[in-house]
């Protein structure tokens, strides 16, 4: 079967006042119908990595690789409105906080029905009836009254379940999630990952998650890239984490301080300049 | 880390590390990066020339003009063209040269812009800053009577001040200043309202300092740059005001060389003699635009946004 | 033992939202004390209330044996409680230089040899001197919270209230300003207040905890108590569960 993704040698670089800042640097990597993890630190270029396959990345950066390929079709040679088609139809991304990625002045409902009406040819009520189904299918209790609602009238955990039921009306092949849980409760986000997971697996999705939690991921994911610098430094099926090679990912797996665990101090990371050649 | 100080830093390496070794080195790195952001901008850097041009016009007029700016010569040199020998850019009708007076009147210029932003900006930035962080009654009691100034068109209140205080050009810089400081409070509060609640503030509090103290050198500076941008911004207004006044005859009196009383004087001619009234206001038009040159790159520079990245 | 901070029935109340509900608790010198929750159980609330920087509708909260006002607190208070904020890059003033930040307290309540102590305290969270100059955009997340450490110590507290102060924070910055709380707390036998929704960080700071949901303390325990799961409610039994990753359950 041929990889519905395909990444290699991804590069995403940003001009700016003191030169180009490289924020990618050769991402190489290819998905099957499996949940990837993608786990790195605050400027190890995950984001930009998830961005860049979306067609997210900022006007002004430079993209460049020598595959950017989506199921037979070349993302970096398909025209923007061809790229358009593609995101919300068969490509879609979660991001981390619903409350910028709902537009404010539009219930839920006619938001979930646009979405699916731009991608679709069917009558309103039908698209209703789609997206009343879909908020059922991630679990929010009160489908028809959350429809009628606006994004600030629910609360962070119910917004995220929304946005996943957006994401997901188009029944997308690759949908990527970029921290979709940081900004929810520790107890909603096991309901939120929970739900993401069923939906998943029952419709035979790719899922890119992107994340800083090595844990969280490792929990979730079948394989798990480890990135640093904008390179990958591992690339680990997520059952085998614990014997992760790269000081890297040990480091990381080892400085969070853990329930149980009397550590004092913690490990702290020693970064090596080689990691990020 | 390991200080390396053999090789030789260039100016520019010192003025741009960003490990600085003194209070001076961190305040000139930072004004060396506005100043880049700043010099960016060929249309500011135009307008700063232009303005710098008309300080030096307004400190060195007494050497530069070739005649009197008050006394003319009324028998052989009235109303003569741009261009006549010895009056490069004519005379008026009271037979005195139009540069000369164009180089006295830089001066009168100055007067009231300088005189306007020390009386109406401080003014401005005080009230805002304290309504916006006091909130509650003394917030209300500010900004009403800030509303009512704002009620009045500007000129129009400006016009009923000098009527009260009498004509002159000291009682319309101070009808100016009063007519514009609302917006500046305006300007103040809002900054104000968005910093108060601010973590940083949260933190000064919480060492004990005291409101005043929070005001004055917390909360302020991060009212000054919009409010720079926005005062420099009116300064065209305030020329023309000035010079509509003086045009009404309730700004500067004859004989001073004001440019917007050279204006008014100068319309009865506007047919035959075009020079006596196009020359002042060409250099009200010239600074004018400078100023709004100066704001639109000061706009850029002064940005807080860029500090961010 | 004599307690250090305490908070006897407690109620705040925004509007008319009550962020907090009759909320009592001790904390004894020396001690670190946890308060662990999601987000609206008031556990943030607390610590401003104890700061000065909430509206306390009633309820008496007492720092080593005084009382406090319900709004006022003394500069004497100041010297004796000092807070360091969740967010690095929201507490440190966008137009100050570390320096100038650093003096400010100083300068408050009139301490002399500003320069040593400036010095001595970047020195002592690990910072040096090389930052003295620098403005806070010119930092990293986890240099900037040093500073902020750097900027609660110089007056020379005895409590700290610790509000969240790696959530915002890498893993592996995180470790290395837990390790850097933990120095300073041995070496100035300060008392630790703090506020966090991992469990993980609080049992590893602290040695009693209150476990707190929609304004109230829903328990109060040690931590090695919830380490060894003798938990009494509920919503803490939850908390642990969600804190150990996600669960596939096979359907």
């Amino acid at each position: 079967m041929s990889p519905l993704l395909t990444v290699e040698d991804l590069r995403v670089s940003f001009p700016t006042r003191t030169g180009l800042v490289e924020a990618v640097r050769g991402v190489t990597f290819s998905l099957g119908r499996e949940r990837l993890g993608i786990v790195g630190e605050s400027g190890s270029g995950k984001s930009q990595t998830g961005r860049a396959i979306m067609g997210l990345t900022p006007p002004h950066a430079k993209i460049t690789a020598k595959t950017l390929n989506f199921d037979g079709i070349d993302l970096l040679k398909a025209s923007p409105a061809k790229r358009r088609d593609l995101r919300g139809d068969r490509v879609a991304m979660i991001l981390q906080d619903p409350k910028y990625s709902l537009n404010p002045v539009m219930t839920i409902g006619r938001q979930i029905v646009e979405t699916l009406r731009t991608h679709r040819k069917i009558s309103s009520s039908e698209a209703k009836e789609r997206a009343l189904a879909m908020l059922e299918a991630v679990q929010i209790r009160d489908a028809g009254r959350v429809f009628d609602l606006h994004p600030h009238e629910v609360s962070g955990g119910m917004g995220q379940r929304a946005m996943i039921a957006m994401m997901l009306i188009a029944e997308p092949e690759l949908l990527i999630a970029d921290e979709p849980t940081s900004a929810l409760d520790v107890t909603v986000q096991l309901d939120v990952l929970a739900i993401l997971d069923r939906l998943v697996a029952e419709r035979g999705m790719g899922l890119i998650f992107v994340s800083h939690d090595l844990r969280l991921v490792s929990s979730f994911c079948d394989r798990v890239i480890v990135m640093y610098a904008g390179r990958i430094v591992e690339e680990i099926a997520a059952a085998d984490l614990r014997n992760a090679r790269h000081p890297y990912t040990q480091g990381l797996l080892s400085c969070m301080p853990e329930i149980g665990q009397d550590r004092h101090p913690l490990p702290v990371l020693d970064r090596k300049p080689e990691w990020a050649l | 880390m390991t200080v390396v100080s053999s090789a030789p830093m260039s100016r520019r390496d010192w003025l741009l590390s960003d490990r600085p070794q003194s209070r001076m080195q961190a305040r000139l790195g930072r004004a060396y990066m506005t100043w880049r952001r700043f010099s960016a901008n060929r249309l500011a850097l135009l307008g700063l020339g232009i303005l710098v041009l008309l300080i030096l016009m307004a400190i060195f007029a007494g050497v530069l003009s070739p005649h009197s700016p008050v006394v003319g010569d009324l028998a052989g040199a009235r109303l003569l063209p741009p261009g006549s020998p010895g009056y490069l850019l004519g005379t008026d009708d009271q037979g005195r040269d139009i540069l000369s007076r164009l180089l006295h009147g830089s001066r009168l210029t100055l007067f009231v812009i300088i005189l306007v932003a020390v009386i109406a900006a401080p003014t401005g930035l005080i009230v805002g800053a304290v309504a916006g962080y006091a909130g509650g009654w003394v917030d209300a009691v500010l900004m009403r009577i800030t509303d009512i100034f704002l009620a009045f068109p500007k000129l129009v209140l400006a016009l009923a001040l000098v009527a009260a205080l009498g004509p002159g050009i000291e009682n319309a810089v101070l009808a100016i200043a009063v007519t514009s400081w609302p917006p500046y409070a305006r300007i103040a509060r809002a900054e104000t309202m968005t910093v108060r609640n601010a973590d940083y503030i949260a933190a000064v509090r919480l060492m004990g300092a005291s409101p005043l103290r929070i005001v004055l050198l917390h909360v302020m500076p991060m009212c000054l740059s919009s409010l720079i941008v926005r005062i420099t911004l009116d300064m065209a207004g305030v020329i023309l005001t000035a010079a509509g006044l003086g045009f009404l005859g309730l700004g500067a009196q004859p004989p001073l060389p004001e440019w917007g009383a050279m204006i008014a004087s100068g319309r009865r001619f506007i047919l035959d003699q075009w020079w006596v009234a196009t020359m002042p206001g060409i250099a009200i038009l010239l600074v004018s635009l400078a100023f709004n040159l100066l704001g639109d790159g000061l706009r850029d520079a002064l940005d807080p946004r860029e500090a961010g990245q | 033992m004599s307690i250090a901070v305490s908070a006897h029935d407690v109620t705040v109340i925004y509007e008319d939202f009550k962020a907090l509900d009759g909320v009592s608790i001790a904390v004894e010198k020396g001690q670190s004390y946890g308060l662990v929750g999601e987000s609206g159980s008031g556990k943030s609330t607390l610590l401003r209330a104890i700061a000065g920087l909430a509206p306390v509708a009633s309820g008496t909260l007492e720092v080593n044996g005084r009382k406090l006002e319900p709004r006022r607190r003394d500069k004497a208070f100041y010297r004796d409680v000092q807070m360091v904020f969740q967010d690095p890059y929201g507490s440190l003033h966008p137009r100050q230089t570390i320096d100038r930040l650093l003096q400010e307290p100083l300068a408050i309540h009139g301490i002399s040899d500003a320069e040593a102590r400036i010095a001595r305290a970047l020195d002592e969270v690990g910072l040096g001197t090389g930052f003295r100059f620098r403005y806070s955009h010119q930092l990293s997340g986890g240099q900037r919270q040093r500073v902020a450490i750097a900027r609660a110590l110089i007056v020379e507290p005895s409590i700290l209230l610790l509000d969240e102060p790696t959530s915002a924070l890498d893993a592996s910055v995180q470790a290395e300003v837990l390790n850097l709380l933990e120095q300073i707390q041995r070496d100035r036998g300060l008392t630790f207040l703090m506020v966090s929704h991992d469990l993980g960080v609080v049992t590893h700071m602290c040695d009693q905890l209150a476990v707190m949901r929609s304004g109230q303390v829903v328990e109060r325990l040690s931590a090695a108590d919830l380490v060894a799961g003798r938990i009494t409610a509920d919503y803490t039994r939850n908390l642990m569960i969600a804190s150990k990753g996600f669960v596939r359950t096979e359907a």
